[in-house]
């Protein structure tokens, strides 16, 4: 009887919160599972045609898609290895005290308070085939022609890449300063004492107490990733040639330039299943570390 | 004694979530219309008309100001609330606000692509019979290019041709004439290669004037200048001899240094102009009456500059620039007061209203006669305008197909045949 009239309280509070999740997460993702199986221009509610798996069908046949796979797939594997070795660096050297560490940290931590967008136009000019970066390289005679950092369709994308690792390094460093500083002190003199090298305490001892920390970072970069927009619509847009898009920018470019919400649901959906992927991963992974 | 706590916390949590409802309900309530005004309240009431447009650059702002200031001084109940979207922004919220019925009054729309989707999506008010009523007779090919299904949807405010600025200081110095041909402007470029300068300033990194040095190819490619329109239409393949053609001559252009390098990672009117500006350039495309006061702020005393259309495939042709509408705008279906947002569109391009534009170099819609003096430059685009060849696209997936593919020419990762076939292959979409 406690327990029943318990339950039905923590319900009661629960139900904002359930309220929230229905109206916000569960009918927008059901909606767009509804859209993928029907074609709509996205103006007229009155106008959604059933189109049942054609839009399935079609993203099998669709290049531009499998360019976007591939890319997306880039970018999560390329930022979530890169941001978390030389986050963990980072974190490491201003873990170490030693003078200007302080600073260090404050200038890698200064481009995440940046918004996507100003990172991207900054980039842009600073990368244009007659920016800054081109003009000092070609002072320093390294080159004759500039290097088409966001115009050649073979590196346009690692340039993306770059300038996603150069504004989120810091918060990735921040997350292992935090992490070393619960590493237990004990640990690291013992195995010191017992002779081991700085680089085998850092190997056997320290990361190993690092791994939940480890886990949600690279979760963290994994679901940023998959889910990536901005910077990449602002420095390249998906191009040249549509030689970067990723997931977002060509889901974008389908819903909101070709009017085809339908066919974008379905690229909706592609994302929350590899969200999802990537979800399960971490729960698994926190289990383990439980 | 716990009892009575949770039940205090039940019944707050049920007036907290009642209130929450109630806000809800309201919000979404729609407000009765008012009945039975007299003619006299609603003389006296406010209509607010909501103005949307993305161009804030140039001098669009002054000329929308100055119908604004016109109409409301007629019309002292009327508040024209105008509001600058971003173009990267604008679609997405021009979308997102008709399909909620929420549109402004009268909103800009552009000429290619989206122009046939949203004016066949049943939003906007046919403008057919309202364009006979009080607004001047607009340019026959004009009027085409406004209609879809037989009816016309937007009033076209201003037109642009697109053509290529020149360095004249320059010109004369390396003793160079406007090329008579594309052989010609090939031979340039190779000789301004060797004085360590770039021949035409291109930045296609935002798509669009790529796409414009294919279409003004084609105005050479296809005599009959309809295959462009036939095509789109879906009456003709794009697997034609003309688009080929046309698109081996950017090929060329590319491979030749016609075009400077870069191309794809520059912006049309950031990267791209400061190169002609700073003089690292004897060209600049694409430029219409929307760029040449900035062109010309830039450029100072610096040099003296002007404007020819690419050149033709062999000397004594005809030069031919393309161009259409710029500006355009339109009225929504489903918005109040569409009379007093069409009267206020007389006033954007009534006599006043073109004498405005003409006087910040634009080009009005229809025939101007007022007493204006004209810059050399403006007296250049006006006699450009009345031989400008289309330069529109309106399926948005060969338009984008043709935007992606030149990427690829000017980074030569694409080969003319494999362009083609990319807009075949749009097209069957």
């Amino acid at each position: 009887m406690v327990l029943r009239r318990t339950a039905r309280i923590g319900f009661l509070f629960s139900l904002p919160a359930i309220v929230f999740f229905i109206l916000f997460l569960l009918i927008p993702v059901l909606s767009t599972f509804f859209l993928s199986f029907t074609e709509w221009k996205g103006f007229d509610l009155a106008n959604i045609k059933f189109a049942g798996v054609s839009n399935f069908a079609e993203l099998i046949e669709d290049k531009i898609f499998f360019i976007s796979l591939k890319n997306t797939l880039l970018f999560v594997a390329f930022t979530t290895v890169a941001l978390n070795i030389l986050g963990y660096i980072g974190a490491a050297i201003i873990d170490s005290g030693r003078r200007g560490t302080g600073f260090f940290k404050n200038a890698l931590f200064l481009p995440v308070l940046l918004a996507p967008i100003i990172i991207g136009i900054m980039w842009s000019r600073m990368l244009d085939a007659f920016g800054i970066v081109n003009q000092l390289l070609k002072a320093m005679e390294i080159i004759k022609m500039p290097i088409l950092f966001l115009g050649d369709q073979r590196i346009a994308l690692y340039t993306v890449i770059g300038a996603t690792i150069w504004q989120y390094l810091g918060y990735d460093m921040l997350l292992y300063y935090a992490g070393l500083q619960g590493v237990p002190y004990e640990l690291v003199e013992a195995a010191t004492i017992d002779g081991a090298s700085k680089w085998t305490i850092q190997l056997k001892v320290i990361i190993p107490s690092l791994s939940p920390v480890i886990a949600i970072t690279m979760l963290l970069n994994m679901i940023g990733g998959f889910k990536v927009f901005d910077i990449v619509y602002v420095m390249t847009a998906g191009g040249p040639n549509n030689s970067s898009h990723v997931f977002a920018t060509y889901l974008f470019q389908q819903a909101f330039r070709f009017n085809r919400m339908g066919y974008a649901s379905v690229i909706a959906i592609v994302i929350i299943v590899f969200s999802f992927l990537a979800a399960i991963i971490r729960l698994k992974l926190v289990r383990q570390e439980e | 004694m716990r009892h009575s706590v949770l039940k205090r916390c039940i019944v707050l949590m049920v007036l907290v979530l009642f209130a929450g409802f109630s806000v809800f309900a309201g919000g979404s309530k729609e407000e009765p219309k008012e009945q039975g005004k007299t003619e006299e309240m609603a003389k006296e009431e406010k209509i607010v008309i909501e103005f949307w447009s993305w161009n804030n650059e140039g001098s669009y702002p002054i000329v929308h100001e100055d119908a604004e200031k016109r109409f409301e001084a007629d019309h002292p109940n009327v508040d024209i609330k105008r509001e600058y979207i971003s173009y990267t922004e604008y679609l997405v919220k021009l979308k997102a606000v008709l399909s909620g019925e929420e549109a402004p009054n009268v909103f800009q729309i552009p000429w290619a692509g989206e122009y046939t989707e949203l004016a066949r999506s049943g939003k906007l008010l046919p403008l057919t019979d309202h364009l006979k009523n009080g607004f001047p007779e607009f340019f026959p090919n004009i009027m085409n290019a406004i209609s879809v299904d037989g009816d016309a949807w937007a009033v076209p405010l201003d037109l642009n041709t697109l053509q290529i600025a020149y360095n004249k200081t320059l010109f004369e110095e390396m003793g160079f004439g406007i090329p008579k041909s594309n052989t010609e402007l090939i031979r340039m470029a190779q000789k301004l290669a060797d004085e360590g300068k770039f021949a035409v300033a291109l930045g296609t990194k935002d798509l669009w004037a790529g796409a414009d040095v294919f279409f003004a190819q084609i105005a050479y490619t296809d005599p009959s200048h309809t295959k462009m329109a036939k095509a789109d239409a879906g009456e003709i393949s794009w697997n034609s001899p003309e688009f080929l053609k046309a698109v081996q001559i950017v090929d060329e252009y590319t491979k030749k240094g016609v075009i400077a390098p870069g191309a794809n990672s520059m912006d049309a009117f950031v990267g791209a102009k400061n190169l002609f500006v700073q003089q690292q350039a004897a060209m600049f495309y694409p430029v219409g009456n929307f760029v040449t006061g900035g062109i010309t702020a830039d450029v100072g005393d610096s040099f003296e500059w002007s404007l020819f259309p690419w050149p033709p495939l062999k000397a004594g042709d005809e030069m031919l620039p393309t161009g259409g509408v710029a500006e355009m705008f339109v009225v929504a279906k489903d918005s109040d007061n569409q009379d007093v947002a069409l009267d206020f569109l007389r006033y954007l391009t009534n006599d006043a209203g073109k004498e405005i534009l003409v006087k910040n170099d634009f080009i009005p819609s229809s025939d101007f006669s007022g007493d204006v003096e004209m810059t050399d430059l403006y007296s250049n685009m006006l006699n450009a305008q009345s031989k400008s060849q289309s330069r529109v696209v309106y399926n948005t997936i060969v338009y984008t197909a043709v935007m992606n593919g030149m990427q690829g020419i000017y980074g030569q990762t694409l080969t003319p045949r494999e362009f083609i076939d990319s807009l075949v292959e749009a097209a069957a979409k």
